[in-house]
């Protein structure tokens, strides 16, 4: 079977890891300790299977493709156009015909010589194909948010932990800029006592107002509806735009929180849990329209230590990014952008002996490496459940109007029984997720 | 129809879709309109209704329920309607509503939706009324049933679940086993046990047997888990079933038993069941466990002693460190001995400190590098002053380690005795406590470094010494203190090589008083110091050395000193980005003034041709009537003209026109004419981006977001209106004609104006190739001619607008929306058959 060989064929390795470890020691296993410069014969690569091969999809194929220890072997996605686009990229960068293309991501998750799937889809389809394939023994790269509600998002969690599998989620600010860095002065102590820290996301928008048709001929369109409520199709209903309809995605609060939460969750040293209280001060949703995702939006969370998060819409002096203030000085972090107070934290340098974060500098390469490895990789599984769940909390508390209690450690709300049935989503039948 | 009339038809017609709306938009009554809701329809009842559950508690849901289930019970309301009813009732019903959603269980349509009420409700009636609607549902609506079920993980419905696993129907039967492995009791358990599955269903069935024996697990019930897994692991079971149930053994399986798996199985042949059992290990919080493993370590295998070496290394709570030093010490394996090495990282304590240093300089190189890393890291007490005592060490191999490893963990501790070592009798000795000096000293080391390089020291320390300071005082963050006692050695220096050496080093220190003292060593009565002194301002780093340097070369008796500060001390300053323009500029202009030479002039035109400034060009016209230099000048200034010419085209255009009044030869006729082409056209790259603009914004209104700002005016589209501008270039190398705007004005909910000027020789037809992150506005010649207000990422050709340019001058605006995240624009200009457009100029008029 596939994990048999995948391991037999890597003897050369210089050490077989475990993965799941519970302090991940920042190292990058460099490729040449992994076998001979160029790429591997075919029977010693990494096969891939990309399952949602729509912008984001194909954006990630370009890594997998670009890696020479992978090789891509199938496409899916329920609209033929992008499947067959994608199946043709695929052969090109192979000069050969060989890419296989499913319109059903089922008979992908099927197949035994597929090692590891790329996953995106729109976020009320992660959590099915993930809890599949890691069930059928294989190791997942799965697109940001994690899931499309908490307790699903569990439920992937335990897959992956009791199937042994690897999980590398697109929060893929770990990888790159000054992201880490900027952790690594957090959690050094460099601005003291950290009490609160700024989450800026996007402001959402209005609209799909574009009428109601039939689906276009390509589109398995009651597929892509999938376990969600069932509703006709508008061209402003897929892709892309399904991001602004809580039924799929979650607005930008949930598009963007894997990345700035994420990296907030990070500087905090909170991976693995999360606030105990999520106060909504406001939220704005739109009034028509099928995009009925808040727009304007500022929840401020609280930790069981006292500090601070507050989630909004980058607007006025709450920009976008991560700000972490503390007691002496902060530190503001996005991409392209860094700033501190006092300046001078820009260009300190952090000691072997201090706390020295998981280092990554290639977000899929990271995934590949401990692949072979089986360690743990910069974004595992619980750490995306738990910058997901701030996301999910604030959004129920948004969406009821009032603070929310939450225990992290039992993953329970506390004395509010509507909230608690706002954690998991009856799936459309015939789809579920055990 | 007259005008008036149709509108009053259309407003009345819109009323009565949406259930009669009051005059502030919302609907009077809502549930009403949500009567007759169906899918096309405003949402706007359906909101109010959703803004009212927001603003209740949870005691004003009984009212809000009541008024939903009225709707609901009422035969003329629509399916759309139920749909959100449904839903809806999920957060504010009861079990009140239950009898009324219940029989939607059996409808195609409203089976989900129901659920999606019945699904989250805690009370037990919800359950009861899942499980009777099994007898009623077949194929996919009892598959949707049983997910239900399953999610609620009902107990009580585990005889039912336990017939249907024998269903006919696959999708029925794997339903429900899944719904018996979520449920997870050990009558489940015992269900799941009874089952036999066809061929096409046994991975269901193992998979639900997994899920049953992990819930029990937890729920502490650990001899019927391991029961369950046991059954599990045989190699005729799907690889992916064999290691989760290996997993789930060891964590079940009484500690002794548990714990001879694990060693048997890490040591065994197969490699995907020692990573489950590596996976297990890691995951389980069995101390004793895990110390009964390590224990056994020395005895295994390579294969076990490598995956738990390894996985073992990042577990801090495990007694890992005798075993180790064990293995160390009898296996020359050296892939076992790295991984062994790496674990004293975590496990390693101080007494492990020389054993680990030796290791640092042995073969081969990687336990080496291996070993460096573990010193680096190791964070056990103590561990600092065993890398201290060893600096004394007589071990010269021992020394140099010890020394590196401290500077890299920046030991604060250490810095004491290397200054020892730096004062003391050994020279080899001093010479490697300055150079660890250099890596980790800090200003408070700096006088005893100094005073090596006064006193009779060997060549090579007073070299490692300079290098010390040199590295100190580059990170110094106050220079001024770094400074001191480099100044008051220097009054103590009294041999001409010590007091050289001091001055060059002064230049890693900078400041004023630094600055003052080089000067003064000008003027020194040794020509070495004198010649030391000149060489140092000349390489000075800041700005103020300049006029010291022009009054250097307006007065020196040699020349060579002469030019020596106009070409590496001016002209090399005024050459710093950073520095301020006024500054470079005043560099330049006295550097015209003084030089002597041609060649120092020249160089100063040149370095004058890349300032971006008016001055510049005024500067570099001056010159071009000079005979010696005056040629250089007429390029420079062309060139910089044709760069000024995006943002300064009339000034650009004057001196151009009056060069070339005064232009002799045919090649510089040649380059004016290319340049006043170029500065025409300024405002376009070759493929029609438009590549030059004046930018106007931010533009904000409190409470408005991108979206709603669209259509209000600012002073940009006002024709009265004063706005300020500023030009913005494109940078070469980016995506073309992509104006970021986000990256020069940041911000969210807010608009920005852009401006240029199309000349085209006639009348004629373009199209305008338009892209916007958000929204875009487009004004030409003062008249709209597009408008799409949207909410999108920016891609080259998003929008194609047909227009008309007149003859002369066309003013083009642009307005661009942002909302959230980017914010950014470009635009092209083209024929109206995609080709390039023939007789048309581009740049932006002054700001």
């Amino acid at each position: 079977m596939t994990s048999d060989n995948l391991l037999g064929r890597r003897q050369f390795l210089r050490r077989v890891a475990g993965f799941g470890a519970v302090v991940a020691l920042p190292t990058i296993v460099p490729s040449s300790v992994l076998g001979a410069a160029g790429r591997p014969a075919p029977s010693n690569r990494i096969t891939v299977g990309c399952i949602g091969v729509g912008g984001q999809g194909n954006g990630n194929l370009g890594g997998f493709l670009g890696d020479p220890r992978c090789q891509v072997l199938a496409v899916n996605d329920v609209d033929r156009g992008n499947m067959e686009g994608t199946q043709r990229r695929v052969n090109e960068a192979y000069s050969n015909k060989d890419c296989a293309a499913y319109q059903d991501f089922r008979e992908l998750v099927a197949r035994d010589d597929i090692d590891v799937i790329s996953l995106a889809t729109p976020d009320h389809w992660h959590a099915i194909p993930a809890i599949m394939a890691a069930k059928s023994g294989k190791d997942v790269y799965g697109e940001k948010p994690f899931s499309h509600d908490l307790r699903e998002g569990r439920a992937m969690v335990d897959a992956v932990s009791q199937y042994g599998r690897v999980w590398q989620t697109g929060s893929w600010q770990r990888s790159t800029g000054d992201f880490r860095f900027a952790c690594e002065l957090v959690r050094n102590g460099r601005i003291g006592k950290v009490h609160s820290v700024e989450v800026g996301l996007p402001t959402g928008g209005a609209g799909g107002n574009a009428p109601f048709t039939g689906p276009p001929p390509q589109l398995d369109y009651d597929f892509w509806i999938g376990p969600a409520p069932w509703a006709p199709y508008s061209a402003d209903r897929t892709h892309w735009n399904w991001r602004w309809q809580m039924d799929y995605g979650g607005g930008q609060l949930m598009d963007w929180v894997g990345h700035h939460g994420d990296i907030a969750q990070w500087g905090l040293g909170t991976d693995t849990t999360g606030p105990v209280e999520f106060n909504p001060i406001r939220a704005e949703f739109p009034k028509t329209g099928i995009w009925d995702a808040a727009t304007r939006y500022r929840i401020e969370c609280t930790y069981a230590n006292g500090v601070k998060m507050i989630v909004q819409n980058a607007e006025g002096s709450h920009r976008m990014g991560a700000k972490w203030i503390g007691s002496d000085g902060w530190l503001w972090v996005d991409r392209g952008g860094f700033e501190a107070s006092p300046k001078g934290l820009l260009k300190d340098k952090i000691r072997p002996d201090e706390i020295n974060l998981y280092r990554s500098t290639n977000h899929i390469g990271n995934f590949i490496d401990c692949v072979v490895s089986r360690r743990q990789t910069i974004t595992p599984a619980e750490v995306a459940h738990r910058s997901a769940s701030v996301g999910h909390l604030c959004v129920i508390a948004i969406t009821l109007g009032r603070k929310i209690r939450w225990n992290p450690d039992t993953e329970e709300i506390l004395d509010d029984p509507a909230a608690s049935g706002l954690l998991g989503r009856a799936k459309r039948e015939p789809w579920n997720i055990f | 129809m007259k005008p008036v009339l149709s509108a009053i038809v259309v407003a009345f017609v819109y009323m009565l879709a949406n259930g009669g709306v009051a005059a502030d938009d919302t609907p009077a009554d809502p549930y009403a309109a949500l009567a007759k809701y169906e899918f096309g329809q405003s949402r706007l009842p359906l909101a109010t209704i959703e803004e009212q559950i927001r603003k209740a508690p949870p005691s004003g849901y009984r009212e809000i329920e009541a008024k939903l289930l009225a709707v609901l019970k009422s035969p003329q309301t629509t399916k759309d309607a139920k749909r959100f009813i449904c839903r809806w009732l999920g957060v504010v019903g009861s079990p009140e509503c239950i009898p009324a959603v219940a029989p939607l269980l059996t409808d195609e349509e409203l089976s989900h939706p129901a659920r999606m009420a019945l699904e989250p409700m805690r009370d037990p009636a919800a359950g009861a009324a899942l499980r009777a609607a099994v007898p009623k549902v077949k194929g996919k609506l009892l598959a949707g049933v049983i997910s239900s079920i399953g999610a609620r993980r009902d107990g009580q419905a585990v005889p039912r679940l336990s017939g249907l696993a024998g269903d006919n129907d696959p999708l029925v039967a794997g339903a429900a086993m899944g719904a018996l492995g979520e449920v997870g009791t050990e009558e489940a358990a015992k269900a799941l046990d009874a089952i036999q599955a066809p061929a096409g269903l046994s991975p269901a069935l193992a998979r639900a047997k997994i899920a049953a024996a992990s819930r029990l697990a937890g729920a502490g019930k650990s001899a019927e888990a391991a029961r369950i897994y046991a059954t599990l692991v045989g190699a005729q079971r799907p690889q992916a079933v064999r290691a989760a149930a290996l997993k789930g053994l060891v964590a079940t399986l009484p500690r002794p038993d548990a714990t001879k798996l694990v060693i048997e199985t890490v040591q065994g042949a197969e490699d995907a069941m020692r990573t489950a059992t590596i996976a297990a290990l890691v995951a389980s919080s069995d101390k004793a466990m895990k110390n009964a493993v390590a224990e056994q370590l020395p005895g295994m295998n390579p294969a076990g002693q490598l995956a738990l070496l390894a996985v073992l290394a990042d577990q801090p709570d495990v007694a890992l460190r005798p075993a180790v030093l064990k293995i160390l010490g009898r296996t020359s394996d050296v892939r076992i001995r790295l991984s062994a090495l790496e674990c004293l990282e975590l496990h390693g304590e101080a007494a492990d400190v020389p054993m680990v240093v030796r290791l640092a300089r042995a073969e081969p190189k990687v336990l080496a590098e291996t070993a460096y890393k573990v010193l680096e890291r190791m964070d056990s007490p103590g561990v600092d002053d065993a890398l201290v005592r060893l600096i004394e060490s007589p071990d010269a191999g021992d020394r140099r380690v010890a020394l590196t490893v401290l500077a890299s963990r920046r030991v604060q501790s250490a810095l004491p005795t290397l200054v020892r070592l730096l004062e003391g009798p050994d020279a080899a000795m001093a010479a490697e406590a300055a150079r660890a000096l250099g890596a980790m000293g800090r200003t408070e080391q700096l006088a005893p470094l100094a005073a090596v390089l006064v006193g009779p020291k060997s060549a090579e320390l007073r070299g490692a010494a300079g290098d010390a300071v040199a590295a100190i005082c580059n990170g110094a963050s106050d220079k001024k203190a770094a400074a001191k006692p480099l100044l008051a050695a220097l009054e103590q220096a009294t041999t001409p090589p010590s007091r050289v050496a001091l001055l060059r080093l002064l230049i890693y220190t900078r400041g004023e008083e630094a600055l003052s003292a080089v000067r003064k060593a000008i003027r020194d009565e040794n020509a070495e110091v004198r010649e030391a002194a000149i060489r140092t301002l000349v390489a000075w780093p800041e700005a103020a050395a300049a006029p010291y340097l022009i009054e250097l070369a307006r007065t020196a008796e040699k020349p060579s000193h002469a030019v020596l500060a106009l070409r590496d001390g001016c002209l090399r300053l005024a050459g710093l980005k950073e520095l301020p323009l006024p500054e470079r500029l005043s560099i330049y202009r006295s550097v015209l003034e003084v030089a002597k030479r041609p060649d120092e002039k020249k160089q100063a035109i040149a370095g004058l041709a890349q300032l971006p400034s008016l001055q510049a060009l005024e500067l570099l016209q001056g010159c071009t009537k000079d005979a010696a230099i005056g040629d250089d000048a007429t390029l420079a200034t062309i060139r910089l003209a044709r760069q000024l010419g995006a943002f300064y085209q009339k000034r650009a255009m004057a001196a151009l026109e009056q060069m070339k009044s005064q232009a002799a030869g045919e090649e510089v006729r040649k380059e004016l004419e290319e340049a006043i082409r170029a500065v025409q056209n300024a405002g376009q790259s070759p493929d029609g981006f438009l590549v030059a603009w004046l930018l106007s914004g931010p533009y904000v209104e409190e409470g408005k977001s991108g979206q709603d700002l669209f259509d209000v005016a600012f002073a940009p589209e006002k024709p009265d209106g004063r706005a300020q501008w500023r030009p913005v270039a494109l940078p070469p190398g980016g995506k073309p004609g992509l104006v970021e705007i986000d990256k020069i004005l940041g911000g969210q909910d807010r608009v920005a104006y852009l401006r240029t000027r199309i000349a085209s020789a006639k009348d004629q037809d373009a199209v305008l190739e338009i892209g916007s992150d958000d929204g875009v506005k487009v004004w030409l010649g003062g008249r709209v001619v597009h408008a799409n207000n949207a909410v999108r990422p920016c891609t080259p050709d998003q929008d194609k607008v047909n227009v008309r340019l007149k003859q002369g001058p066309n003013t083009l605006l642009m307005k661009i929306t942002q909302g959230g995240g980017e914010w950014s624009a470009c635009c092209r200009v083209r024929s109206p058959d995609g080709k390039p457009l023939e007789g048309v100029t581009v740049a932006p008029d002054e700001p």
